[in-house]
């Protein structure tokens, strides 16, 4: 009896003694001015001008800064070494220029782009309407696979003065206002050659330069004090250290214990290792611009040619359910083509679950227990495409479709994808590289033609005549009218399925970013833009 | 006083299923300066016998089950094991049957016989070299071999060198166990000469470990027979190769086959030695002996002296009947 | 002695030539593109043929095999990355310093470790020792490394808080790699050296030295340890060369920049030049490794060394024996 009161008495005084230590941390609350201690940031003097001195982030892709060139285009890097052309204001969707002073459609093929005349490199020359030219022209030059659908014509193309710039075009594509194009100094870059070493630190007008870049460890960016635009738009952030990780689990060790400020997380898996976030960080999980259309490979298989068989996958597959499975906490439910955030937007409808319907329409198509319809696919060996191929066999099951895929390394994959009888007779889409306010266009990309990967390729007559004509439209209303067309043509015909929009994570430490600051950073134009979080604007 | 005395050794090699009895009850002498014959088939005991007395047995099975071994007086089996090094090498040695592997491969011989003289005596490295180089000549290998390495030698010269190395701190006794089985005739009697020249000059009291009785008869002073880990008979030469009283012994001399008759089946003794393991009741070897009766079934028969230094383990003589 | 060792230096030619011929093949017949690695997915087919004009991928297999070689053996040049353009050689001499100090480190922490716990497993054989000994490297050898190093991180990066989790800021970021590769090298050696110790003690010449009053600690010091550890220099050999190659996963998980993720990185990008410069590097090295081995045998194993005996002395000593001796 005795003991047994003790032993109570011992008890509890250990949870009390428990909950008041856990006290200070409960009672803290976001109010009080935020204390950095995360060895991820060195805090910058009073009067120096500077928020931060050094912030240390993380990143598992390493290259050099050649606009243009995937996959290891460094992005997060570029934008902080050169000016973009054409930029979207997150809060407000408008398109804004940096180095722009004015542009406008001259006529219906002219588009005349007027600079500002006090832009200057690193290395001290003046940005001109050459250099403008030369960072479009030059990505032609290189096949990159930047600018293949817009169809400049550089005969007609005529630098008027100094700044101003008239562009022609054979074919306007309306994601045109959506590439990045870095400013690139001409001189420069022919002075080099794009094979050279030099591009690692490469010359460009932004407000950072690479001061140090150790091949796969990490790359140094230092605020520059020659930056041209420096009064209007000054950067809180003297130095940026990027720190490279061969394995994500290190990365996310890495922040929990506070070694890096920030990283970003495309699998899923990692996503859910810090989704609960913890000891002084936590994870945002933003939209990316884009989302997962689920394809039927047309040129791959003929058995889509008939509505009743992509009729039966829409009914067929609990969409909603495959995508929760597949994509775990990054799952955002959506009716359509683009997200909800962007002007094009439309809700196309949405999906029931019906599988005795599924089998039907099969049947009617001629497929049944003996003559089970039979689909093939190669798809990249990584977490998001393993996962959905096998949570679709499964479901195919279900319906009675025997469904087989093979998972083969990128480089091999995409052979198979860009080539005519690879077996990629259908596939899941999305575009990595785009913003919230995505345009259905960019989203659909290979949609409207059968250059690039044979499975996105939809092909429907109409379809294409209405993609073709948004991508070519220069006035903002009707393109968004002619982009909701094509995208509620998709829904009717069932010509593809879309279940989900696109996020991606992002992982920061609470003490040295805002929620805020990072959704500023993030939601703009690119994955999350460093400079956009450097900028002044962004601390005040 | 005898120099070594082996009084009553028991030794049982103990497995996980079966108990091994290799030696059972024996006791032998070795005089001062004297040679003594251990003869016997494989399997007898002899070199149980033989690593019994320098405390090499290997120890998880092996298990002296009792008896004495006095050396110079001192019980040999009660002695700490570093004092049984010093008399190892020193005051008795031993050479084994297979010269081809009883030298290390990657030390020069001359560093192997010095190591004798490290190991006993405060040698320095040049008086050690002087003395392995004399032991060298001695036993008729040139000194500048000495920075040679065992492979380099054929299988009599290794021998030598073992014996070199044996030797080399003049012990009062050595243990030979068949130290020429292994090698051609010609060079046994090569290394037998040695062997006794060697014997003779510095007075070593020797342990003759062998099967083969010729040799015997050119070397040994006594010859003890032994069967199935207990003797059965012992006497000196003369005795033994005069007048052989054992059915065993007689079976032995029998099986030589001789130069003089011209025949055309050799005389064996049939049948195998009993399973060590397994030893029957009675005498051990009555299963294979012409004479036996009952009675050798039962009672183990006991170690009788015939006549003077003759010894005999055998019912069918001294004292009963003779037929 | 110096004879044999030039006839194997100048044997590394012919052996190397091959390798180089065997992984070029390999490369260049599996599946997967650099051109579309690098142009991405959407391009046309004038960029596709402009990019591979511009690599040298559209020349015959003959073509660029030869100019392969050609490049190697006057200029040492092995090529730029397709992906960075940095020049092949460059990186890998800096990789490779890096791979090197990890490896020569572990291989002796190897040899420090494994060779007395061999030798305490061996002579005190069926004891506790010998089984605690021998269940730790079973366990260590099954257990992988990509299994053991992100415990280790879990346990003294996160936990402990007493090494860096990744890159290479200063000795303490060496100590885990390190710690992980050395492992699975202790365990190899400690069972090499252990079974090398066993055979050796039931030798002939071990039974001689105990007869001669030799005490047991130094007849295994003096008689069975050199013996028994010729074995084990082959391993140790063997081991090294394979941790040149790069102990890929521990590089990537605590990413140090060595010449495993340097391979690894070119195989995913099917960047040729980094493919084929890493793999002939890491044959360079194994046979550099193997006759470093073979010469360590020759001055261990007297049995080898006397086969180099220089012919003149040789000569006389034959000489010598023929005449003094009588004795076979």
């Amino acid at each position: 009896m005795k003991s047994r009161m003790k032993l109570r008495n011992i008890c509890s005084a250990f949870v009390i003694a428990a909950m008041l230590f856990t006290l200070p941390t409960v009672t803290a609350s976001a109010d009080e001015p935020r204390e950095v201690t995360s060895p991820c940031v060195k805090v910058a003097e009073e009067g120096s001008g500077y928020v931060y001195d050094s912030v240390t982030m993380g990143t598992g892709i390493f290259g050099n800064f050649i606009p243009g060139t995937a996959p290891t285009e460094t992005d997060n890097g570029c934008s902080l070494v050169f000016d973009v052309v054409f930029k979207v204001d997150p809060e407000t969707k408008e398109l804004y220029s940096d180095i722009l002073e004015d542009w406008y459609w001259e006529d219906e093929s002219t588009l005349v782009m007027k600079m500002k005349d006090n832009i200057y490199f690193s290395n001290g020359e003046n940005a001109t309407a050459e250099d403008l030219l030369y960072t479009y022209s030059s990505h032609a030059d290189r096949g990159s696979a930047y600018v293949t659908e817009v169809k400049i014509n550089y005969d007609k193309t005529e630098i008027r003065d100094d700044y101003t710039l008239a562009m022609n075009f054979d074919a306007f594509y309306s994601g045109f206002y959506a590439y990045k194009m870095y400013l690139i100094d001409k001189s420069w870059s022919e002075s080099v050659g794009w094979d050279s070493l030099e591009w690692l630190q490469p010359v460009g007008s932004g407000p950072y330069a690479v001061t140090e870049y150790v091949m796969d460890d990490h790359i140094t960016f230092t605020a520059r004090d020659d930056y041209w635009n420096k009064d209007e738009n000054p950067v809180k952030i003297r130095e940026w250290y990027m720190k490279y990780y061969a394995d994500s689990a290190t990365m996310a060790m890495d922040m929990e214990l506070g070694n890096i400020a920030m990283c970003a997380f495309t699998a899923v898996d990692y996503e859910r290792f810090l989704k609960e976030g913890g000891d002084g960080y936590d994870v945002y999980a933003g939209p990316s611009g884009c989302c997962y259309i689920f394809q039927f490979g047309f040129l791959e298989n003929d058995c889509w040619y008939d509505k009743r068989v992509r009729e039966a996958f829409s009914y067929g597959i609990p969409w909603e359910e495959f995508g929760a499975v597949t994509l775990g906490t990054s799952y955002r439910p959506t009716h359509g083509f683009v997200p909800e955030t962007s002007p094009e937007y439309i809700d196309v409808g949405g999906y029931t679950y019906d599988v005795e319907k599924a089998k039907e329409l099969l049947k009617e198509a001629g497929y049944d227990e003996s003559n089970p319809l039979k689909l093939h696919t190669v798809m990249m060996d990584v977490s998001f495409y393993s996962k959905t191929c096998e949570a679709f066999e499964y479901y195919c099951s279900q319906m009675g479709v025997e469904f087989t895929y093979d998972l083969k390394d990128i480089p091999a994959c995409v052979m198979d994808w860009n080539t005519l009888g690879g077996g990629c007779e259908l596939g899941w889409n999305f575009n990595n590289l785009g913003s919230t306010t995505q345009q259905f266009v960019q989203s659909m990309t290979f949609a409207g033609s059968d250059a690039g990967a044979k499975w996105c390729f939809v092909d429907d007559d109409e379809f294409v005549e209405l993609y073709n004509a948004a991508s070519a439209e220069t006035d903002e209303e009707k393109r968004i009218e002619l982009s909701k067309k094509a995208q509620q043509r998709l829904y009717d015909e069932c010509l593809a399925i879309p279940y989900s929009e696109c996020s991606y994570a992002v992982a920061y430490r609470t003490d040295v970013f805002t929620l805020d600051q990072l959704i500023k950073g993030v939601m703009c134009n690119d994955y999350y833009n460093l400079t956009n979080i450097s900028l002044a604007s962004n601390w005040e | 006083m005898s120099l070594l005395e082996i009084k009553n050794l028991t030794v049982e090699y103990v497995l996980r299923k079966s108990v091994v009895h290799a030696v059972n009850n024996i006791s032998l002498n070795v005089d001062a300066g004297k040679t003594l014959g251990l003869v016997g088939e494989t399997g007898a005991g002899k070199t149980t016998t033989a690593l019994s007395i320098m405390g090499l047995l290997p120890h998880p099975p092996a298990k002296v089950q009792s008896g004495e071994i006095l050396f110079e007086g001192q019980d040999l089996l009660k002695m700490k094991e570093h004092d049984l090094e010093n008399i190892r090498g020193n005051k008795i040695s031993m050479i084994f049957q297979d010269p081809m592997t009883a030298l290390n491969p990657v030390l020069t011989v001359g560093e192997q016989i010095a190591e004798t003289f490290h190991l006993h005596g405060n040698y320095s490295r040049a008086e050690a070299e002087k003395e392995s180089l004399k032991m060298l000549e001695m036993v008729g290998i040139r000194p500048e071999r000495s920075t040679e390495y065992p492979h380099q030698f054929s299988g009599g010269m290794k021998q030598r060198v073992v014996i070199a190395m044996a030797l080399a701190c003049k012990p009062q006794l050595l243990i030979a166990d068949e130290p020429t089985t292994a090698l051609d005739v010609t060079i046994q009697a090569q290394v037998l000469e040695l062997m006794n020249d060697l014997k003779v000059t510095f007075n070593t009291a020797m342990l003759l470990i062998t099967h083969d009785l010729g040799i015997v008869a050119e070397t040994c002073d006594d010859v003890a027979i032994i069967y199935a880990g207990q003797l059965v008979e012992y006497g000196s030469i003369e005795q033994i190769f005069d007048n052989p009283l054992h059915p065993y012994t007689i079976g032995l001399f029998g099986s030589i086959p001789s130069l003089d008759e011209d025949v055309e089946r050799l005389k064996p003794i049939p049948g195998l030695m009993p399973d060590p393991a397994n030893l029957p009741v009675g005498c051990k070897f009555c299963t294979r002996c012409s004479r036996a009766v009952k009675q050798c079934e039962e009672a183990e028969p006991e170690y009788l002296e015939v006549e003077p230094g003759h010894f005999v383990r055998c019912n069918r003589i001294g004292g009963t009947d003779n037929g | 002695m110096a004879k044999y060792v030039l006839k194997r230096i100048l044997l590394l030619i012919p052996v190397l030539l091959g390798v180089l011929i065997v992984v070029f093949t390999i490369t260049y017949l599996t599946p997967g593109d650099p051109v579309v690695t690098i142009l991405g997915t959407g391009y046309t087919p004038e960029k596709y043929v402009a990019k591979a004009a511009e690599l040298g991928l559209d020349k015959s297999y003959l073509e660029q095999l030869w100019n392969y070689i050609w490049h190697i053996f006057t200029r040492l040049d092995f090529g730029k990355s397709y992906i960075t353009n940095v020049p092949v050689a460059t990186e890998l001499a800096t990789r490779v310093v890096v791979t090197a100090k990890i490896a020569i480190i572990t291989i002796i922490i190897d040899v420090l470790v494994g060779v007395p716990c061999g030798i305490i497993a061996s002579t005190k054989q069926y004891s506790a020792w010998d089984y605690g000994f021998t269940s730790f490297a079973l366990l260590s050898s099954a257990i992988p490394s990509f299994v053991i190093a992100p415990v280790f991180q879990v346990i003294f990066c996160v936990k402990l808080r007493w090494f860096p989790l990744a890159g290479l800021a200063g000795v303490s970021s060496y100590v885990l790699p390190i710690a992980v590769n050395a492992l699975g090298g202790i365990a190899l050696i400690t069972r090499m050296t252990r079974s090398s110790m066993l055979e050796t003690i039931r030798q002939d010449y071990i039974r001689t030295a105990k007869a001669k009053g030799m005490g047991r600690r130094e007849v295994v010091r003096k008689h069975a340890l050199k013996n028994a550890l010729i074995p084990v220099i082959t391993v140790t050999g063997s081991s090294f060369a394979l941790m040149m190659g790069g102990a890929l996963v521990v590089e990537m998980i605590f990413t140090i920049p060595g010449l495993g993720t340097y391979l690894y990185n070119g195989i995913t990008n099917r960047d040729y030049p980094i493919i084929n410069g890493s793999v002939i590097l890491a044959a360079t090295i194994v046979c550099i490794m193997s006759i470093v081995v073979d010469i360590t045998y020759t001055v261990v194993d007297p049995r080898l060394k006397t086969q180099f005996v220089s012919k003149k002395s040789g000569n006389r000593r034959k000489k010598l024996a023929q005449a003094g001796d009588g004795h076979v």
